[in-house]
């Protein structure tokens, strides 16, 4: 693992010359009680590490409600967890990560349960919504259900790099 | 995780009932996730129950977050309206507020919700 910094690059920040946006910026990782919090948690978080990391309103917007809707999925559907519930034992796990190469960038989430899987095609309207929406937002949706849990991997389309974080 | 991190279901979302001559208005503000949407719902339900014959006016310019559950309290209050109370009953505003429109387009509710950009539109019908 490549030494994280503090803060990415910016126009008023004195290192900007120093590295550019080849260096890996640092992942997201959260571990969040499986309420019906945890999304807006999820969402605040993510939103916060894609507006440092200069990422657009628009594409942020995007990510983070994806996000919010795979969380959903697994609690919901992985943990079945009663609305009015607060706090819980079990967790749901969100990584972010950006991949970077010659200019362009995607954001990769993945989001794990430790539930019993269900497919969420089939679940009720509200996930079906959520399906669409990750579907029709990201590049690409992996979801990987087995009796010990739930993967999902959405791969967020490709964007340039904005020229004022490029070297 | 700090306790900022934590919001009061209150503070994710709140509606306002605004009850006018011509319509019922509810002011939408914040999140609308799975944790709030069923509040929205009731305020819906609730404002149905007292609408007569006047319209409901869902404003939801001020909201900043809407996930598929607001979508699916949307779709199913739409269609529950539609069913009782004609098609124009419901009326819902959305401003130019990208995280609303872009759901409702990408879910395909743009042809099910009668949209407007502003509540005096929506008034008018």
């Amino acid at each position: 693992m490549v030494p994280c910094h503090d803060r990415p690059p910016g126009r008023h920040d004195p290192r900007a010359t120093e590295w550019s946006w080849a260096t890996p910026v640092p992942e997201l990782r959260l571990q969040l009680p499986a309420d019906w919090l945890a999304p807006s948690i999820a969402r605040r978080r993510l939103q916060r590490w894609l507006e440092v990391n200069g990422w657009s309103p628009g594409q942020a917007e995007d990510i983070v409600l994806v996000a919010s809707e795979a969380i959903s999925n697994s609690i919901e559907h992985g943990y079945r967890v009663p609305r009015d519930a607060v706090g819980s034992a079990h967790v749901v796990e969100v990584l972010a990560a950006v991949l970077a190469e010659n200019g362009y960038r995607q954001v990769r989430l993945t989001v794990r349960d430790r539930g019993a899987w269900r497919p969420i095609a089939y679940g009720p309207s509200n996930r079906r919504h959520g399906l669409e929406l990750m579907r029709s937002l990201m590049a690409d949706v992996v979801v990987d259900g087995n009796p010990d849990g739930t993967t999902v991997v959405l791969t967020s389309r490709t964007t340039v790099v904005p020229p004022a974080a490029q070297d | 995780m700090s306790d900022q991190d934590r919001p009061a279901r209150e503070q994710l979302m709140t509606v306002r009932a605004d009850d006018r001559a011509e319509a019922v208005v509810l002011d939408v503000e914040g999140e609308v996730d799975d944790y709030t949407a069923p509040r929205l719902q009731a305020a819906i339900a609730a404002a149905f129950d007292r609408l007569g014959d006047r319209v409901l006016v869902v404003d939801l310019a001020h909201v900043e977050f809407l996930g598929s559950a607001g979508l699916g309290v949307l779709h199913r209050c739409a269609l529950a309206a539609r069913r009782d109370r004609g098609a124009d009953a419901l009326r819902v505003v959305v401003d130019h507020t990208r995280p609303v429109i872009r759901p409702i387009q990408l879910a395909g509710l743009d042809g099910v919700l009668a949209l407007y950009y502003t509540v005096e539109d929506a008034l008018v019908g």
